[in-house]
């Protein structure tokens, strides 16, 4: 078959569906259909709940709220780090004074000293 | 009407759907899977889903794009379902464990295909087969199917334009696919 009567046979394939109908669905699919519905069983409570935890509402709003109770846990322990940090470094500081008897003279211990 | 008819589960409303639809879900099938039995299994699995989501449907799209849509998916799924065991067979015959050539492609006829173009329709329908999935849909919806390219757009949820795209290189390989065919096959 030379060249150009492959370039023919190509474009009449191409073609041969130019005329082509729909393609009909055999009788009696609905009964066929509907019988196979009836079979199916209805969804238990625990299918119903998973279907309505799926939906793009439920997930968003729980999404947020995850998000929104993530920052404030994340926000209140980073103030009670900074308070504990504060007390820490004052107990630290008396702590190290005591150690090496740097305790800040007041006027009521020198009259104590003195007498 | 029809669909508010639908959502409250009425059932004239789903018989009267299933009537005005159930030949377009089965062609879309049809043209896709390339199995008569399969895609009808298909058009039951597509109407179920339906009766089951209607209730979902919000009606930002036409009933029929939604059918569509679905029909397409169903018909993908099963291809890439069967690929899958095509592509175990294979290893099985490879391992010794199955001696059979398993899966092979039977030449499909499209019941709607005149008697004088039904050998070329074979071949130019093992040709659509192996096209790009895009390519693939496009081609069936526009030329099995006859939707127009807007409402082909609509169903791919693209534009007007990747339509064109995608059934210009769907002519493309198909022309050198069948090139290569009818050229080993003439010598």
């Amino acid at each position: 078959m030379d060249i150009k009567n492959i370039h023919e046979q190509v474009d009449a394939t191409l073609q041969s569906i130019d005329t082509m109908s729909r393609a009909e669905m055999s009788t009696f699919f609905y009964t066929r259909l509907q019988a196979k519905l009836d079979k199916q069983p209805a969804p238990t409570r625990w299918q119903l709940l998973f279907m309505s935890l799926t939906k793009p509402a439920f997930a968003v709003v729980t999404l947020s709220l995850f998000v929104v109770l993530n920052i404030t846990a994340i926000t209140i322990t980073l103030k009670d780090k900074q308070q504990s940090t504060t007390t820490a470094e004052s107990s630290t500081m008396q702590g190290f004074a005591q150690e090496y008897n740097l305790s800040v003279s007041t006027v009521y211990t020198d009259k104590t000293d003195r007498k | 009407m029809l669909i508010t008819a639908l959502q409250q589960g009425a059932q004239q409303a789903f018989s009267q759907l299933v009537e005005a639809h159930q030949h377009m879900v089965y062609n879309v099938a049809l043209g896709i899977i390339q199995q008569q039995q399969e895609a009808e299994d298909i058009a039951q699995e597509v109407f179920i889903q339906v009766h089951q989501s209607i209730k979902d449907f919000k009606g930002e799209a036409k009933l029929s794009t939604w059918l569509y849509r679905i029909t397409i998916t169903k018909s993908l799924d099963w291809q890439r379902r069967k690929t899958r065991k095509k592509r175990f067979g294979i290893m099985q015959n490879l391992f010794g464990v199955n001696n059979e050539v398993m899966f092979e492609t039977p030449e499909f006829h499209h019941p709607g295909v005149a008697m004088e173009n039904k050998e070329q329709a074979a071949v130019l329908f093992k040709a659509i087969n192996v096209l790009p999935d895009n390519q693939k849909i496009a081609f069936t919806l526009n030329k099995v199917e006859g939707l127009s390219y807007q409402d082909v757009a609509d169903v791919m949820n693209v534009t007007v334009a990747s339509v064109e795209a995608y059934l210009h290189r769907a002519k493309e390989n198909l022309r050198k696919q069948l090139t290569t065919y009818y050229t080993q096959t003439s010598k």
